[in-house]
């Protein structure tokens, strides 16, 4: 077990820890809106930073540079389809989301599908479709920080786990949203400066760039090519990635969140500008150091890859800080999902403390603990129905919540029924896709097309919403009525 | 102003931008095997480095030329 890199983790895991208790001490207010959207008072730079952190997963660090190593160049190709990612998220949901979120008071994604839906039915079914892909993808993400910090630090796996899922929901159940956007931020932070400090050391390792460049071109000239060795990354499965991680991401729960807690337009703008040099340069700089792993390693789990690139080629302490890189990845995920799902819990499958906010406050703290509990029970022991429902968790939620989000935002037309058949067409193909080849392409793409149809079939055969409760959606002039 | 029409409008613009960049990146990958730029390969300068560092420049340019400062709240006017 190494001092030295076990120091800034540590170091790391109390900051974010302290950050959570200083929100709540600072910030008494026992309103729900500011427990689940930090009052809408997120500024720019900090609105940039925890929709990239949030965006940005464990895969980020270990899962997409390990493939990198195999893939070389074609992987970073790949990878850097997400540039656009944060601009699109912000840009199409837009203010129009926000004007709309304020006026309805809406504090949830799934809030916000009841009231332009008028179902409680719909708000149901998204909310259990999220429960279930979050439920999975969160036990997942435990799983892999828990064994990453396992291989880290030595420490048993129970512990590590314990520690890790004790830090996220605490921080987020002491401070909620404003203490997830902070600790984002932070987060954030340690990230790039883990990025910077591996692609330094490959970079100086190598000889310089153009070297590297040149001794992986030596090693196997597929891996500086377009396609990879093999032809592995083909043009369907380029296409469909681009949906799967840039433009579907507008319909995912926990980063559509965001779009609801910024307090200006021009915190907006800030955050567009702000957060898209910051994605890309931890997406290039990551798979970057990935593809030019095999020139200082070889015979390494794919897993294993970047944690042992770091510990050979960074001292101590620095990769300390790196390895804090993935674990910030996973917990900046964590916390958002975490507080979407207790506001899940208690805005639309329940009515917890409904009416009285301050029962309601009391509420959801309770809940973001026991949830982070629940998880944490769950990754001691993955089900296997949840490991298998993970591979699932990111186009899954896609599909149920894409159209009928951006849709039901933008288009008049379409009742609960076209909500209904496009999650439940999208959600059905998916999971029929996955048995039939579609020539290297991921399912996504069809099941983005399924529900878009589903949807478009639903707003003319079902019957149209009352149109005055539409009002607050489609007309800019309208006035609550005092 | 019609607040609704302008983010209508700026949503357009998003997706356009993101078609662009989308164009570039694909654009860069046509020039596999056609050299090098700074010990880089010429596809991968253009598709992963100079293409995304473009457009990590051009959301302010957007912002500044088609994107409008508006009230979020209704209860202004």
């Amino acid at each position: 077990m190494n001092k030295a890199l076990i120091l800034p983790l540590a170091l790391y895991i109390v900051a974010n820890l302290a950050l959570g208790l200083y929100v709540s001490r600072k910030h008494r207010s026992q309103s729900l809106e500011d427990f689940y959207l930090a009052g809408r008072s997120l500024g720019g730079f900090v609105l940039a930073l925890t929709l990239v952190t949030t965006f940005a997963s464990a895969s980020s660090f270990i899962g997409g540079p390990g493939i990198a190593s195999r893939l070389g160049l074609s992987w970073v190709y790949l990878a850097l389809i997400q540039v656009p990612t944060a601009w699109v998220t912000l840009g199409v949901l837009g203010k129009r989301f926000a004007i709309v979120a304020r006026r309805t008071q809406c504090l949830t994604i799934t809030g916000f599908l009841e009231g332009r839906f008028q179902s409680k039915g719909v708000a149901r079914c998204a909310s259990l479709a999220l429960m279930i892909f979050f439920l999975a993808a969160m036990t997942a993400q435990f799983v892999g920080g828990a064994r990453l910090f396992q291989a880290v630090t030595g420490l048993n796996y129970q512990l590590c786990l314990f520690l890790f899922t004790g830090t996220v929901a605490l921080y987020t159940c002491f401070g909620g949203a404003r203490a997830v956007a902070l600790t984002d931020t932070l987060q954030g932070f340690v990230m790039m400066t883990g990025t910077a400090l591996l692609l330094f050391a490959v970079a100086r390792g190598a000889g310089g760039f153009s070297a590297a460049f040149a001794a992986l071109e030596a090693k196997d000239p597929a891996l500086v090519s377009v396609h990879g060795p093999g032809g592995a990354v083909s043009w369907p499965q380029l296409v469909s990635f681009w949906a799967l991680v840039c433009f579907a991401v507008v319909g995912l729960p926990h980063t559509a969140g965001r779009c609801l807690s910024y307090n200006t337009s021009r915190a907006m703008h800030r955050a567009m500008v702000v957060s898209t040099p910051v994605m890309t340069f931890i997406l290039l700089g990551m798979t970057l150091c990935g593809a030019f792993a095999p020139l200082f390693l070889s015979g390494v789990e794919s897993d294993l890859m970047m944690p042992t690139l770091a510990i050979k080629l960074l001292p101590g302490w620095a990769a300390g800080i790196f390895l804090a890189g993935p674990i910030a990845g996973m917990m900046s995920t964590l916390d958002s999902q975490l507080l979407q799902m207790a506001a899940t819990v208690t805005q639309d499958l329940t009515r917890l403390g409904h009416g009285d906010e301050k029962k309601a406050h009391r509420w959801a703290r309770l809940l973001t603990l026991i949830l982070g509990l629940v998880v944490c029970l769950l990754a001691l022991n993955p089900p296997e129905l949840l490991v298998w429902l993970n591979l699932f968790a990111l186009g899954g939620l896609e599909a149920v919540f894409l159209w009928p989000l951006v849709l039901g935002l933008y288009w008049e037309k379409g009742g609960s029924c076209a909500a209904y058949c496009s999650m439940l067409c999208g959600l059905g193909s998916y999971f029929l896709f996955r048995h039939i080849p579609l020539g290297g392409a991921h399912e996504v793409l069809p099941t983005l097309v399924v529900s878009l149809v589903g949807y478009v079939i639903g707003a003319y055969v079902g019957p149209q919403p009352d149109a005055q409760l539409l009002e607050p959606y489609f007309n800019d002039s309208f006035r609550r009525p005092e | 102003m019609n607040r609704f029409a302008q983010s209508n409008r700026e949503a357009l613009y998003a997706l356009g931008l993101a078609g662009l960049y989308a164009l570039v990146w694909w654009g860069g990958s046509l020039l596999e095997g056609k050299g090098y730029l700074f010990g880089m390969p010429l596809w991968f300068a253009i598709s992963c480095v100079f293409g995304p560092l473009l457009f990590c420049l051009l959301p302010p340019v957007m912002i500044k030329l088609f994107y409008r400062d508006i009230d979020l709240g209704d209860d202004d006017e």
